[in-house]
């Protein structure tokens, strides 16, 4: 059984894409487009993870994932951005259960790699 | 002659219609002090003052007897009435001093010559011929008093130029010394007292007079004898008057000399202190002479020429001052032709005899007779052209003009009545006074005006500079905002579809790659495959492009907090040089949630723009291998920041500065900051920054 994951991105473009290529390696079982969106999918869908931009319009991509973990203890986070700034890492290792990967090298065998180790 | 001679002549100005021509100035007084009601007041109240004090010393008494061939009889005069006036034909004795007991029996004296007092021996003829001005002589003079009992006391004055008296046969007093020439003689001006006694029934009054000294000689005043109390107090009064003058002269020419002193372009303050100054000095020569209360024994010589230099100096020393208020209206020639002739006649005062110079005084007045004339015209065109003061300098110009003329004629022996002018001449430099007064006032409110005027563009300017600053301070953060929505743009939804198309690419690949596994060798595959991994490298490029360009137009990272953000422009520094990147403590173990959820996006963009400019300033100008940063929050009020480098200095000017550095540090001094730049050359630059953050913002101003 593929993990079960919601999508938090505040591209839709981008979140289609994402939808059309990892589905071999992961089953998303909801998107969000900003952080009160992903709140509540979380809440309502218990998924075993989360795949979500650092940025999310105004909102610190960080915060949330702090808030997310804070709630949901075994929630797996999976943080991304366009772009690997060093600094992406370095935050997201500081919150339990969460990681950092830059979204060109997002694909289906990573994230079922990640989600289910 | 009931009228004392100033309201008298205040009479005919109004009344008789001859005097058309004089008339004129009193309308131009009233209009003058309607206009200017306070300087009217205080002038006319002056004047009437003046008036006022005059008016009690009429001397003469019409109906008082007058000598007749040597003989005055009083004995039905009442000297409660007034004192007399020893008026009338004295006994003379030309050529003689005649000792007093020769008197006794005059049958063998030779008959005398019956001489007018007042009045010069000159007019006198002595065997067809008329007296010369220099020459001495025996004046006798006796006087019915029927029975008395009050002191009587007698008051001598223009006797010239000296003289000695007996009443009785006794001496009463010596003036200056007579003599027979010039060198046995020494003359003495001013006035004498003497008193008579009481209980007399006869005065016999010898007086041996000798003139070596002034144009005229003999008794030229009226000798006035009556009640010594009310003699003394008479004296006294008018004495006072004349030293209030002199006194009131001086200290307003003080005044003026004092104002001149102060502001040195206000020539005709400088005029009119001196001028002053001049009359002040005459006033004590003059009438009762207040000055040989201090000085006895004053030559005739000086005090005439002090009287002389008075008038020679003081009427082109008046023309000046009419010049320095009325320059377009009086040519300067003919003040400096009136400031020549005075001169001359001056230096000629001072070096000669007063009998040599006392004769030329006639010319002077005919000449300031001239003066006077030109300067009521050029006066009377600046009143017409409205020039400020100039009706009131005229009024004051015609009555002392008339005054003059008026006392000419008295100096002159050909009107009995007392001259005035010390009183006239006061009240119209008072009205000058005023006049200078004025314009002294006028320029320092012109002045207060200016200091007015320029807080008032002072305030217009710093309004105009606040204006500026706001504009570019709202210019700044509009272009912020540009930039900023141009970035999210970029790095949003360009950076957005790139990723997408690179992530379909590689996916294409991953397909192509399963597709195309078991047909081994597959040239058009593999091809394929290598133009999907190079249009990957070429959208990587693209991104990484659109990436910086959104970075300096916007750092993205800002959002993360400020240290995410000066963390993520450090990265971008790596190729130039090491930076270290020190954090105070102020931003706590989590710089995530202590530090930068305190610090506002503006200020963190604002540091974030210094330390961007210093570290490219490090990379290309400074040509510097190792940078420090150095990052804290200081008290929860601010942001401080400190980029030193170890490249090879710059200019601490702020105008030798780069564009960049002079943006930040005025938008940085703006917001109520800190800003300072160090540098030496060889040894690195440190910029450091102090930038409360906006809730602090208002205060820290």
């Amino acid at each position: 059984m593929l993990p079960r994951i919601v999508l938090v991105d505040d591209q839709p473009e981008y979140r289609a894409v994402v939808r059309a290529l990892v589905s071999e390696g992961v089953h998303i079982v909801a998107e969000a487009g900003n952080a009160e969106e992903a709140m509540l999918m979380v809440d309502e869908h218990r998924p075993d993870g989360v795949v979500m931009d650092v940025n999310l319009g105004q909102v610190n991509g960080f915060h949330l994932a702090k808030a997310l973990t804070e709630r949901h203890p075994h929630l797996r986070i999976l943080l991304t951005s366009a772009f690997a700034e060093r600094v992406y890492a370095e935050y997201a290792r500081r919150i339990p259960g969460a990681s950092f990967i830059s979204k060109s090298e997002l694909n289906g065998r990573t994230l079922a790699m990640y989600f289910k180790s | 002659m009931g009228l004392p001679p100033t309201l008298k002549w205040a009479n005919r100005f109004g009344k008789d219609p001859n005097m058309g021509s004089l008339c004129r100035p009193f309308p131009f007084y009233f209009r003058t002090a309607r206009r200017m009601a306070g300087w009217g007041a205080i002038l006319l109240v002056t004047l009437l003052f003046c008036a006022g004090c005059v008016a009690p010393l009429g001397e003469a008494e019409p109906q008082a007897p007058r000598a007749r061939a040597g003989v005055m009889d009083l004995s039905a005069w009442d000297f409660a009435s007034g004192s007399v006036p020893l008026d009338g034909t004295w006994a003379f004795y030309w050529g003689e001093f005649i000792p007093p007991e020769a008197f006794h029996s005059p049958d063998e004296l030779g008959e005398p010559l019956l001489i007018d007092v007042p009045g010069s021996w000159e007019r006198l003829t002595a065997e067809g011929e008329p007296l010369p001005p220099y020459g001495h002589g025996t004046y006798h003079l006796r006087v019915e008093l029927g029975q008395r009992r009050g002191p009587l006391g007698l008051r001598l004055r223009g006797i010239l130029s000296a003289f000695s008296l007996w009443v009785n046969g006794e001496h009463m007093i010596t003036r200056g010394a007579v003599g027979t020439d010039q060198d046995s003689e020494r003359s003495v001006g001013g006035e004498t007292h003497v008193g008579l006694g009481s209980g007399l029934s006869t005065l016999d009054i010898v007086i041996h007079v000798s003139n070596f000294a002034f144009r005229d000689g003999g008794i030229i005043s009226s000798p006035l004898l009556g009640d010594q109390a009310t003699l003394t107090h008479d004296t006294q009064r008018a004495l006072g008057i004349q030293v209030f003058l002199a006194s009131s002269l001086f200290v307003i020419g003080l005044y003026h000399m004092g104002i001149w002193s102060i502001r040195r372009n206000d020539l005709h303050a400088l005029f009119l202190g001196l001028f002053c100054l001049l009359l002040a000095a005459r006033t004590t020569v003059m009438h009762h002479a207040p000055l040989t209360l201090l000085l006895p024994d004053l030559s005739l010589d000086v005090m005439l020429k002090v009287e002389y230099l008075g008038f020679y100096l003081g009427l082109p020393i008046f023309a000046l001052f009419l010049w320095s208020l009325y320059p377009k209206e009086f040519s300067e020639r003919i003040v400096g032709a009136i400031l020549i002739v005075g001169v001359l006649f001056s230096l000629f005062v001072l070096f000669t005899p007063g009998r040599i110079n006392s004769g030329v005084l006639a010319y002077f007045e005919l000449f300031a007779i001239a003066c006077f004339v030109y300067m009521t015209v050029a006066t009377v065109r600046a009143a017409r052209r409205g020039r400020e003061g100039a009706r009131l300098i005229l009024l004051g110009a015609v009555i002392v003009f008339v005054v003059v003329i008026h006392d000419m004629l008295y100096f002159w022996h050909w009107i009995p009545t007392r001259d005035f002018a010390p009183v006239a001449i006061f009240g119209m430099v008072l009205a000058y006074s005023l006049i200078v007064s004025k314009r002294f006032s006028d320029a320092y409110e012109r002045e207060r005006m200016l200091v007015r005027q320029n807080t008032a563009l002072l305030g217009t300017v710093q309004r105009q500079v606040e204006e500026i600053k706001r504009s570019r301070r709202l210019i700044y953060e509009r272009e912020e905002r540009t930039r900023s929505s141009i970035a999210e743009t970029l790095h949003g939804t360009v950076q957005s579809r790139l990723l997408s198309a690179r992530l379909y690419l590689q996916s294409a690949l991953q397909r192509l790659e399963q597709a195309v596994a078991p047909i081994d060798g597959s040239r058009f595959a593999d091809e394929a495959s290598s133009m999907i991994v190079k249009a990957n490298e070429e959208i990587d490029k693209g991104r990484q492009e659109v990436r910086d360009i959104s970075h300096r137009l916007h750092p993205t990272l800002i959002r993360m907090g400020l240290v995410a953000a000066i963390r993520g422009l450090i990265e971008r520094f790596d190729s130039h040089f090491a930076v270290a990147l020190q954090l105070g403590s102020g931003f706590g173990a989590d710089e995530q949630q202590d530090g930068d959820e305190a610090i506002d996006e503006k200020t963190g963009l604002l540091v974030y723009r210094t330390v961007e400019e210093a570290l490219t300033n490090a990379a290309k100008h400074a040509q510097a291998t190792q940078v420090e940063v150095a990052l804290d929050f200081v008290d929860g009020k601010a942001v401080w920041a400190r980029v030193s480098d170890n490249g090879r200095g710059m200019s601490v000017d702020r105008s030798g500065h780069g564009v960049g550095l002079h943006i930040i540090a005025t938008r940085v001094e703006e917001v109520g900051g800190e800003y300072t730049l160090s540098s030496t050359p060889g040894q690195g630059t440190t910029l450091e920054v102090r930038i409360p953050v906006a809730r602090f913002r208002d205060r820290q101003k």
